[in-house]
């Protein structure tokens, strides 16, 4: 029974060199298309160069022509420009003419107006201030009167209280006055009666005085109350 | 000096200064003297006797001369009086009735003792009208009654005042007469108060029995009594009165002050044994009587929150319930500082309508489960629908609760307005536009007379706070239609 | 003690101003002090030049009877002394001693025998007295009237002024 298996193995073996040389061979074509890639590219940079050249070229006669046209629009825009001034100028002329004769005109028209306007205002103005002039001059005497008789009777009045102030002063000076007179008099009597009075009569008084307070029980024990 | 001479000829009795301690004078003769009577000096200032001792009398000065010793003192034969009459309103009156403002003299009219027994049983009535404030949180949660004694306590600056005077300016617009004591306060407050009732225009119903921090003790422990004595007369003429008393617990620092120089022997918190005595008879000529009424609100403050000082339980004894301003609240912004779990009102809630008094307990639970809700939330934990309505509900009544100190609400405004945040009509609406509606709808209720008649119809008719919140939910243009976004 | 009652007594017949019984107390207590000094020697020396006679008389008396304790008496002359009630008295003339001694004695008659005389000269009274005692007071002096009257003749007076003018 060995023999199968071996030729099992072998054929195992085969195989896988096979497919090894397969893979091989796979891996050395891809290489060798690679390379042939690569030199092409090569070629084609060999190509590229001289397109970058031919584009230079080409891109250099457009900036010329651009060149050329740009130039030429700007001399017809300045052509352009020129004339439109011209035009513009003139226009502008004939307008302010015409505005500075219509201003003046309105100028004149107003100071017309203005010039009668004033004429007038003196008149009307001096009507009113002639009136207003005479209310505030009958205004102002009413009042100065009116100022007057109140500051009359203020003083009237003031004067009258002052009288009256006065009448009231006096009265109580003068009752002071009185009093100070009847203390004046009660002194006098006073010291003359108590000269007037001799030695005897003092004491007979105060031997009354003593008799009545012992009429009085003044002398008496306190023990009732 | 003519008055001296008079009294020493009239009485026939005579005294020498002997020892002047501060505002206590001790006097040689006058035998015939009562306690508490009146005496002159010789420079015609006042004093009022003390006590009596054997070889002395004591006598507290009523005015802030220095008196010399050696000089001489007669005895009036009077107590203390003070002159009263109609022309008192819109004056700035001591406690001897002498005038403050730079006004003319009063009249000499009639005198009444300043220091008289309170009113037997007899002459008073139950506390049955209901007393507005204009405050929502107060009329709605610790309403008042004509004639109760409320009790205003809290630390200093926590809002006490600003409360009292949205009081005043409601009760003098429906036509009481409200008496302002002011008790040993600082001038410059004096003034800032008769410029603030003459701003609002209600100074005509009004009247200030002052005494300043440098008047002296004797004028200090005058004011609150004179201050009665006043509203007494205006309730025998039939009105309605409701005084203020700014403040008891510097009153009794003033007796205080006064019974240690008398060498009186200290008792707690050395204040003297009789200083509930002194307080009480002055509390308890207040009331509602079958003339008319005296509503008191005197003010304590506390120090630190401590509700249980002396003076200030002395007072809660005294008094038919107290609002208490809680510093707390007041620090995170509450305006009016109000605790409404904290404040008592003994006498209120027989004064409201049906209504009201249902809206009044339905609030109260609600505040209650609204705050341990409240607590709950500062677990972190996760809240389920019916506890985030109720913070939700919550929040908007705080809102609504804070007031501005010069607004003032009437009751039926209050009523409709809590009728509709129950019934929903604010539920989608921002917290931040919810003052601002709440205030149209006040605006047009006062403003517009048709709706307040329609409004005050609707509240008179209900019973119960359930009929108010479906009546509501049936028609919620009474109050949509006045909002305007 | 009723004894020595009588002999304090017999002292204050002498005393009847503020200013005498002043004396006699800085005299008694002088004495009393002295009675500890030097042995007792100094006594001796004040009653003969810091007292008075008529009281170095008296006291000289009544310490040459038999069982009399210097000191205990001294004391209760003191004590005599501090309880003297006064008698305030505004006049409006000084008067002589004799007068002095006729108000006092009907003063001490009215009030008892331990008062003293407390005088003052105000000569604006014009006339009467205006007494104190005890806290009470009585005006009966010419002030009053005087004032009085002159009030009702104001108008009298003053037009009398006019008519001289």
């Amino acid at each position: 029974m060995q023999e199968p298996t071996f030729i099992y193995l072998g054929l195992l073996i085969i195989a896988s060199l096979t497919l090894l040389l397969i893979g091989v061979l796979v891996l050395y074509l891809r290489l060798i298309r690679r390379y042939l890639n690569l030199r092409e590219g090569g070629r084609a940079e060999l190509d590229s160069q001289t397109l970058l050249a031919n584009a230079q070229k080409k891109s250099q006669e457009i900036l010329e022509e651009a060149h050329k046209k740009a130039s030429e629009i700007v001399e017809r825009s300045e052509k352009f420009l020129q004339a439109q001034e011209g035009k513009v100028a003139k226009e502008l002329e004939k307008a302010s003419k015409t505005y500075a004769n219509y201003f003046q005109d309105a100028l004149r028209r107003v100071e017309q107006e203005a010039s009668e306007t004033l004429k007038n205002v003196p008149e009307e103005i001096k009507k009113v201030y002639a009136t207003e002039i005479v209310n505030i001059r009958t205004t102002l005497d009413a009042q100065l009167s009116k100022a007057r008789e109140d500051s009359r009777q203020i003083v009237l009045e003031a004067y009258q209280k002052a009288e009256a102030e006065v009448e009231n002063y006096k009265k109580k000076r003068l009752s002071q006055i009185d009093d100070s007179i009847i203390i004046i008099l009660q002194e006098v009597a006073r010291r003359v009666l108590s000269r007037e009075i001799n030695q005897e009569e003092h004491e007979r008084l105060v031997m009354k005085a003593l008799q009545e307070a012992k009429r009085e029980h003044v002398f008496e024990e306190d023990n009732k109350q | 000096m003519k008055d001296f001479e008079n009294y020493l000829e009239e009485s026939g009795e005579i005294g020498y200064v002997e020892e002047v301690i501060h505002s206590l004078i001790y006097a040689s003769g006058l035998p015939g003297a009562h306690p508490n009577e009146v005496v002159v000096f010789e420079s015609g200032d006042l004093g009022q006797i003390l006590s009596l001792e054997e070889e002395y009398v004591e006598v507290l000065l009523l005015t802030s001369t220095k008196v010399k010793v050696g000089s001489r003192i007669a005895r009036t034969g009077e107590a203390l009086q003070i002159r009263v009459d109609k022309s008192l309103l819109g004056r700035v009156i001591d406690p001897l009735g002498r005038a403050k403002d730079k006004k003319a003299i009063l009249k000499d009219t009639l005198n009444l003792p300043i220091d008289t027994e309170p009113p037997k049983l007899m002459m008073r009535k139950e506390v049955e009208s209901a007393f507005e404030t204009g405050v929502s949180l107060v009329d709605l949660v610790v309403p008042l009654g004509r004639g109760q004694r409320e009790l205003v306590i809290g630390d200093r600056k926590t809002g006490k005042t600003e409360f009292l005077l949205q009081t005043v300016m409601t009760q003098a617009k429906v036509g009481s007469v409200c008496i302002y004591a002011v008790v040993g306060q600082k001038q410059v407050d004096i003034k800032k108060l008769q410029e603030f009732f003459q701003e609002k225009g209600i100074d005509k119903n009004t009247l200030i029995v002052a005494s300043s921090s440098s008047e002296p003790s004797g004028l200090i422990y005058l004011t609150p009594f004179s201050a009665m004595t006043i509203a007494e007369y205006f309730r025998d003429q039939g009105m309605d009165v409701l005084l203020v008393l700014d403040d008891m617990t510097t009153h009794a620092r003033n007796y205080r002050e006064i019974s240690l120089l008398a060498k009186r022997f200290p008792g707690k918190s050395a204040y003297p044994g009789d200083i509930f005595y002194l307080q009480a008879r002055l509390v308890e000529r207040a009331g509602n009587f079958k003339k008319g009424s005296i509503t008191l609100l005197p003010v304590a403050e506390s120090i630190l929150g401590d509700l249980s000082g002396y003076i200030q339980t002395n007072l809660m004894a005294m008094t038919d319930g107290h609002i208490f301003f809680d510093i707390d609240l007041y620090n995170e912004g509450k305006r009016p500082a109000v605790n409404p779990y904290l404040s008592v009102t003994r006498v209120g809630h027989q004064t409201q309508s049906a209504l009201a008094r249902d809206v009044s307990r339905e609030l109260s639970s609600f505040l209650v489960t609204y705050e341990r809700m409240k607590q709950f939330l500062h677990f972190g934990a996760e809240i389920g629908n019916t506890a985030r309505n109720i913070l939700n509900l919550g929040s908007k009544l705080d809102a609504f609760f804070n007031q501005s100190a010069d607004l003032t609400v009437p009751l039926s405004a209050n009523l409709l307005i809590l009728g509709g945040l129950w019934a929903g009509i604010w539920t989608e609406t921002k917290l931040e536009d919810l003052p601002g509606q709440m205030e149209q709808v006040l605006l047009s209720y006062q403003t517009d007379k048709g709706y307040k008649s329609q409004v005050d119809e609707l509240i008179k008719s209900l019973k119960s706070f359930s009929d108010l919140v479906n009546n509501i939910r049936r028609n919620r243009e009474i109050i949509e239609s006045k909002i305007k976004s | 003690m009723n004894n020595n009652q009588h002999i304090y007594n017999r002292f204050l017949e002498n005393i009847k101003t503020r200013r005498e019984a002043d004396e006699l107390k800085e005299e008694a207590v002088l004495l009393k002090k002295g009675l500890y000094e030097d042995e007792g020697r100094a006594y001796e020396s004040y009653l003969k030049t810091r007292v008075r006679a008529w009281v170095a008389g008296e006291i000289s008396e009544v310490f040459s009877q038999e069982g009399v304790n210097k000191a205990e008496f001294l004391q209760g002359l003191l004590d005599k002394l501090a309880g003297l009630k006064a008698v305030r008295l505004v006049i409006a003339f000084e008067p002589s001693q004799e007068q002095l001694s006729r108000f006092v004695s009907f003063i001490k008659g009215a009030a008892g025998q331990d008062t003293i005389v407390d005088l003052t000269y105000e000569p604006h009274i014009i006339g009467g007295a205006i007494i104190v005692y005890q806290g009470k007071y009585k005006d009966v002096s010419f002030k009053k009237i005087f004032e009085y009257q002159f009030e009702k003749e104001r108008e009298k007076l003053l037009s009398l002024l006019d008519k001289e003018k």
